[in-house]
Formats: C-alpha cells, structure tokens, sequence
C-alpha cells in the first residue's frame, strides 16, 4: 500500500471498508466445483445404470472393475453404455466450452456454436466428406477424417460471422444472430443438396448428422475424436485471462498488454476445432454451448478461470441427462439428443431474448 | 517519456492529426485541450501505442513506440479510454483488479491486491467495490475505470511510467472531477508522466503543467497554462470570451464572432 500518495493527495477523501475483500473463504470458492462434479458423477452413475437392462450402482462398479458374473452387464456397459457416457461427456464439455470462449470473443452471451452456424457449417462439411468422401479419396476409412472436414466447415462460418458482426471492436448482437441465420440457412440448404446426392446408407448417416445424436458413440469414434476436444480444453485455462480482459473491449484489451490480434484467432481456431470434434462424431446438439455458460456466470460470475472448468462440468452433466431422456423418453426406439436440447434449451434462449428486448430494439 | 515528431495520422484520406509535434516528461501533467473533434483522442490513441502514425515518428522511453512488447509498454504506460462498457457485468472490485493484468507474472498476489486496494480508494469506489459496474451510473462507471487505470501504474518504479487519461472527468460531478485531477497530479508529482484530454478548461488551466491546444488535428499552442491558454487563443480556437481573475479562469460566455445553431422555440413538431 502507497501511504505517501494518499498522503500526498491530502486528507483521506473517501472512507475505507472491509480491508479483506479480495480474499475469499477456500471452501466457499471450492463449493461450486465440488457440486458440478457431483452432479456429473450422479448423471454418468444414472446413464450408466439406466436402460431396458437396469443396473444399480454397484453392480456398474462391479462390471466396470470387470468382477461381474453377468455377461449381459459387461456387454452392455462395456460395448454400449460407457463409450456413449464418456462421449456424451467429451461432446458436452467441448460444446459447453467452446460456446464460452466464443462469446468472450464476442462479448455476448448469444454467441453460440449453433445459433451463429459454426455447428452447421461443421455439418455440412461432414456431409460432403460423407458423400465425396471415397471418390476424393478411393480406399481410406473416412470416419477419421471426418472431425478434420467438420473443423474446416466450423472455421470457415466462425470467421465469415466474425468479420461480419464485429465492427470495430464492438458486437453487433443483431448481425451476430442474423448472420447466424443466413449461415444456418445456407448451410441446412448444401446438407439437403448432399442429401439428394447420396445413396441410401449415407441418407441414414446426414440426417443423424443433422439432428444430433450419440447413437454412434464407439470406443472408435470416441477415440478419434476425443483430442479434438480435449486437448483444446487443456489448452483454453492459458486463454483464461486474455478473454477476461477482452470483456472490457479490445481496445483496453490490448492496452493491458495482451496481443489481441494474435488471441483473437486462437480463439476462433480452438472454437472451430472442439465444435468440429463434436459435431463430426454426434451431429449438430443445439443450446448447450449457449445455456450452460449462461447459468454457470450467473453462479460464479464471468471470470473465466472459474467459468472454464465449471462449464466444461456443466456441459459434460448436461449432455449426460440429456442423453439418458432421448434414450428412455420414447423406449424402446430414441430420440435424437439434439432434440432433447433444444426442448430445453430453445425456451431458455426465448427467455434471454426477451430480457434482452430493450437493448436489442432498434 | 513520450515523444511525437511530426506525427500526421490519416482516416480514409482525410488528416485527422497534421505533422503534431509534442512530448510528455517524467513528472508533468500534460493537457490535451481543443474543441469536439479536434484529433485529442486520436493524438492519445497514437501516444498509447493503439494506432500508427501515416508520417512522423512516436518513441516512448527514448525507443520507438512500435519496437516495444505489448506486455512490455503495458507495464510502464495505462490508458484510460472515454467509456469502456462491459460484455458481461463483474463486480467493481474485478474490473478494477484487471488493471493488474500485465503484473500477474511478475508480482506476487499480495502486492496486486494492495495495488487494486490502492486504486480503489484513490478514485473513491471502495464503497462500492462489491456492487456490479452495470448497476452503476456513468459517474461511477467513469471512477471505476479511472481506478482501473491508476491499478495497472507500476508504483515502484512510478517516474518510469506514463498514465494516459482521454477526458477522464467528463461525467463526474465537480467535487470528483477536482479529486480525480488532484490525484493525477499528485502521481505526476512523483514522477508519473500524464497527459489528460480534458474537456474543462478551468480544470485544465488549474491541474496542467503543459497544455497543448489543438485545433482540426494541428497544434494552435503549447507551453504552461498561462502561456497557451490566452483569451486570445481561447476565443480562436474554442469561440469563447474568457478571461482571468484570482480565482483562475473564468468563461463568460460566448465570443461574439463564434456561430453556434439558433436556440428557438418554434413548434416543429406541429
């Protein structure tokens, strides 16, 4: 503390309070993760155990250390449920986080993977490599490739929507969900082209794409394309306090000493690359990217170390339950989980419009 | 510290800054003075660093400006802009301890938090530190980022550090509006170079050491107060009648010759 300045201003001008403020209790701060986690465990615990064959808690644990006697349970835990949980985990916490950072970049809550077309535009690109997949490349196994084509996809709107709602520094919330739209729509309309264009089997393949699903999780397909997400998650902490200074604008962003030019397209590549992971595996699963970020800030505020890991909770948790309805609500056949989502999750956004709606009239 | 040397800055072909020659020391408050769209604001975007100057040079510390780290030059120069609105609301307490972002690496916690203390309480928003900044008026908004600005000044090494201020008493009320010069002046004193765009002539004519009047992005005066604001001066470049008395400057109105739209009050909306 500087005692000759205040002293050198003169008598002390205003009061002080609480001396203490900066310092928060451990344990309060701790709570919120603690929770988080626990709802994700009891949401992987339910996905797991719940099903035609049910299972209770300890007989999951049983299985999984592989001490079971029922080889019913070790199939379908091992072979359908546990890749499709941990997917669902992988896929919620890369869409929950990736729609967090972009809305740091864009200084707006609205700013989601799904309603700005990133995600559509990832789908359409999975399409075409679904349809021109083999003939471009006769003989290679195109699922791995797949996250690859729906990351380029991604990218290509991220930056279309970027440059078009951002004007000096500032959003455009109305040309950020406009544009969202016209990306939306010219997306949907070559994903209904590529659609024409395929056979059969691969008709079965877009419109599962285009609806989001994690009937396909694999041990596959999950290990192909959990490192698109996970290793940008890892990577996002570093960005933690970049995109807290980004919220007081660029301009200001830049005069505390980050290189915002440079973060700025770190942002929209890490955001690109997680949807991209997501979408090429589970399709295009709406809202979570714009609801979970949304409550966890109005619990532990916007501060991004904190929002970063609880959102990548939340989202995993989120998806998890959401997953587990689209399996149970309409058994023995399932719904589409994007579906599920935007059940709940289009309501929200309504909601957040209409509290929005003064600032938004024109 | 700063220092312009012909400096012209173009905006879509138009100069908004002609050949501007001008520098800051170590220990002077420098006002920016000169009417509504003038260049203050761009002068100080080119003195912080934020845009490049088309012709001229611009160093800071005796190195050219654009040689600097960004992590660098925001450990040694804060800036203050016009009005800085939030995307997502935080408690004033976060948005002031953002100022201390360039010290993270190099501070231990305990100090940036005596720092942001510090600053809270030089602006006066200690009071409210825990509210959130969006429930604020645009006074109290204007104080925290003020206090924002005056956390990321390196208080040890204060005459190497430079705080660069864009009409930071524009929506305070007057007892603050004084406080806020007093405190600039104050760090000036200990070595902080400043330069203030203000808006309030008397504020000015009282608080600077330097003033540079501008006028269509050229350089009408500079020097002391009572050297570059003269009523002559005043009434050229600003359209006022002024003049001094013990107390300081005082505006008496409008210069005759200055042409300003009729105040009437005929029924448009009939």
């Amino acid at each position: 503390m500087d005692e000759s300045l205040v002293q050198a201003v003169g008598e002390p001008f205003f009061k002080t309070v609480s001396p203490n403020r900066l310092g928060v209790g451990k344990v309060k701060r701790a709570l919120p993760y603690m929770t988080a986690t626990l709802v994700l465990m009891l949401a992987m615990v339910s996905s797991l155990g719940m099903g035609p064959i049910a299972m209770s808690p300890g007989e999951i644990v049983t299985t999984l250390l592989h001490q079971t006697a029922d080889n019913r349970f070790e199939a379908v835990i091992w072979q359908l449920r546990l890749p499709r949980t941990l997917m669902a985990v992988v896929v919620g916490a890369g869409l929950a986080v990736a729609g967090s950072i972009m809305q740091g970049l864009f200084r707006n809550p609205m700013a989601d993977p799904g309603l700005t077309g990133v995600a559509p535009g990832a789908a359409v690109a999975t399409a075409a490599a679904i349809v021109f997949g083999n003939r471009i490349f006769p003989g290679v196994e195109i699922l791995y490739f797949l996250p690859l084509f729906a990351f380029a996809g991604g990218m290509v709107v991220t930056f279309i929507v970027y440059r078009s709602s951002i004007h000096q520094g500032r959003t455009s919330v109305i040309m950020l969900l406009l544009v969202g739209i016209a990306m939306t729509a010219i997306c949907g309309a070559g994903t209904g082209f590529l659609v024409h264009l395929s056979n059969e089997r691969q008709i079965r393949d877009i419109t599962f794409w285009t609806m989001g699903s994690l009937g396909g999780a694999r041990w596959e397909t999950l290990m192909i394309m959990a490192p698109f997400v996970l290793i940008p998650l890892m990577a996002t902490p570093w960005l933690a306090r970049a995109l807290d200074a980004l919220n007081l604008g660029e301009r200001e962003a830049g005069y505390l000493g980050y290189p915002v030019e440079r973060i700025k397209r770190v942002v929209c590549f890490l955001t690109a690359i997680m949807v991209g992971g997501c979408v090429a595996v589970s399709g295009v699963i709406g809202f979570v990217g714009l609801l979970v970020p949304h409550l966890i800030r109005l619990v532990v505020g916007p501060t991004y170390q904190r929002l970063i890991p609880l959102t990548a909770l939340g989202g995993a948790a989120l998806l998890v339950f959401a997953d587990l309805v689209a399996r149970l609500v309409v058994a023995p056949a399932e719904l589409p989980v994007g579906i599920v989502t935007s059940f709940i999750g289009g309501p929200f956004f309504l909601g957040m419009l209409l509290r929005m709606r003064r600032s938004l009239a024109v | 510290m700063i220092e312009l040397s012909h400096v012209t800055v173009m905006r879509r072909d138009k100069k908004v800054l002609t050949s501007v020659t001008a520098k800051a020391v170590a220990g002077e408050v420098v006002a920016l003075i000169g009417p509504n769209g003038a260049g203050k604001s761009t002068l100080l975007q080119v003195m912080a660093g934020d845009l490049e100057a088309s012709a001229g040079s611009v160093s800071f510390a005796g190195r050219e400006l654009g040689h600097w780290k960004v992590l660098d030059l925001a450990r040694r120069r804060s800036v203050m802009s016009q009005s800085t609105r939030l995307g997502f609301t935080l408690p004033v307490v976060d948005v002031v301890a953002l100022g201390r972002s360039p010290f993270h690496a190099l501070k231990s916690t305990a100090e940036n938090n005596q720092a942001v203390e510090a600053a809270m309480r030089l602006a006066g928003v200690d009071s409210f530190a825990d509210r959130s900044y969006s429930t604020l008026s645009g006074g109290e908004q204007q104080r925290v980022q003020f206090a924002r600005a005056l956390a990321q000044i390196d208080f040890t090494q204060k005459d190497s550090s430079a705080l660069l201020l864009d009409e930071p008493t524009a929506s305070l009320d007057l007892a603050y509006a004084y406080h806020a010069l007093k405190v600039v002046r104050s760090l000036a004193r200990q070595g902080v170079a400043v330069v203030a765009a203000i808006h309030d002539l008397s504020l000015a004519y009282r608080y600077a050491d330097q003033v540079i009047v501008i006028q269509n992005g050229r350089i009408v005066a500079s020097g002391p107060p009572a050297l570059s604001m003269t009523p002559e001066i005043l009434a050229q470049t600003f359209g006022i009648d002024a003049a001094y008395y013990e107390a300081g400057l005082v505006i008496r109105g409008v210069a005759d010759d200055r042409r300003l739209p009729e105040i009437s009050v005929s029924n448009h909306a009939a």
